[in-house]
């Protein structure tokens, strides 16, 4: 039977490829790799526990209860606090105020939305700066809507009225 | 070592194995007790809606989403395209590289435009995705609520996926040498939250919403009404939907 041999010594290099192969596959693939495909499952769970910027307005309503009820009944109530603001966490930590909010009174800001553009839905209210300032006889300021618009209650309460705009800034700076 | 050590270590080895994955298998499945968290992949399927018509190119959507994700500079995850139709063969189409993420200016030759709107864009979350197929090692992938993701630690930054995705949706981070993309906010959506692009909104052009519940309007809005999706002759079944599309928009 000594012409065999070859065939075990074939068999058992083959065997021991075999058993390097499933040992290195050990140390080589992922633990959860192909758990449900051809992925790393424990990824899934990695990319739920990021963490959670922007709270929503609610989270702003219990120390700011006044003006989120005058926020809610007005124009802009689909805007939610955090876009013209900054997120939840760059004002609160540990549930404690950690550092001012960020407020942007600026004409760009308001033109960022009500500017009038071509590509703009007709329904959405936009304006064409220079034309509505002359209207009403204003002139161009860093935060010259504020004279006249509210970002919490855009509506002018007084339509025609206008305020001067040292005392409608001290309004906003005091709602 | 003796051998009887060898043996021990080694059976040890197989179990730690065998008992993290049951423990991951059981934590997506939303039987996770040291969380608490009930979430079960397997019982959402969502789907993402953008209304063209409500669109205003704020880009408050870009702007939140950077914030959300840690997006880099001089990369989206989505993006704001404007378009002006002037004539037949006669589209201005305004694509900026950082997404539109400062808002949009007036366009002076945009003026004469018989039709002209903004169009948000993000990653599709194909079914049949270009960018899972050509990944050679299992980085991008699908859960099974049918969100496409990709694994940082698997990514080898070849790029295949960025090249192959007809969308454009994908780039590779200049930090961290991955490919990166949307994910539908994936930390929120299972948290039961909106993603960032979604709550941000001041329009409701973007709606975000779960096939399996029988309740969503997202749900009813595609059953209900015509809907289409971008490129559906590439038959990547997208699963971001939109309404009043434009032929224009590619």
């Amino acid at each position: 039977m000594n012409d065999t041999k070859h065939i075990w010594r074939l068999f058992l290099l083959v065997f021991f490829g075999i058993v390097v192969f499933m040992v290195g596959r050990l140390f080589f693939v992922p633990k959860t790799f192909g758990l449900f495909g051809h992925y790393r499952a424990a990824n899934v769970l990695e990319q739920r526990s990021f963490p959670v910027v922007f709270q929503g307005p609610g989270s702003c309503e219990p120390c700011h209860a006044d003006e989120f009820q005058f926020w809610k009944g007005s124009a802009h109530k689909s805007i939610m606090c955090e876009d013209c603001h900054a997120p939840y966490g760059t004002h609160v930590k540990n549930d404690d105020k950690s550092a001012d909010m960020e407020i942007n009174r600026s004409f760009e800001w308001c033109m960022r939305c009500h500017q009038k553009l071509t590509a703009r839905p007709d329904s959405f209210p936009q304006v064409d700066a220079m034309e509505h300032l002359a209207k009403y006889k204003t002139e161009l300021g860093d935060t010259v809507c504020l004279v006249c618009h509210s970002p919490h209650d855009p509506t002018p309460k007084n339509p025609g009225e206008v305020k001067a705009p040292a005392t409608a800034a001290k309004e906003q700076k005091s709602p | 070592m003796k051998r009887r050590d060898f043996v021990k270590t080694g059976l040890g080895g197989v179990l730690t194995i065998l008992i993290g994955k049951a423990g991951i298998a059981h934590a997506l499945v939303g039987g996770d007790a040291k969380t608490g968290d009930t979430y079960d992949w397997e019982q959402h399927e969502y789907a993402y809606l953008i209304d063209i018509s409500k669109c205003i190119g704020c880009t408050m959507c870009v702007r939140a989403c950077k914030r959300e994700n840690n997006v880099p500079d001089n990369f989206v995850r989505t993006w704001v395209e404007r378009y002006h139709v002037l004539d037949f063969d006669q589209t201005i189409v305004d694509c900026p590289p950082n997404g539109g993420l400062n808002g949009y200016k007036p366009l002076v030759e945009g003026n004469g435009a018989s039709k002209a709107f903004f169009v948000p864009k993000m990653c599709n979350h194909c079914k049949k995705s270009p960018c899972e197929q050509v990944c050679p090692v299992g980085a991008a992938y699908h859960t099974k609520e049918g969100v496409v993701l990709v694994d940082p630690k698997r990514c080898i930054g070849c790029g295949y996926c960025v090249q192959a995705c007809p969308y454009g949706c994908r780039f590779l981070h200049p930090v961290d040498h991955v490919a990166s993309k949307c994910t539908w906010c994936y930390h929120r959506i299972t948290k039961g939250l909106k993603p960032a692009c979604v709550l941000a909104c001041p329009r409701g052009a973007r709606l975000f919403g779960d096939l399996k519940d029988p309740n969503d309007p997202v749900r009813k809005t595609l059953l209900e009404t015509p809907v289409q999706v971008l490129r559906p002759d590439l038959l990547t079944e997208p699963q971001c939907f939109y309404l009043h599309l434009d032929k224009e928009v590619r």
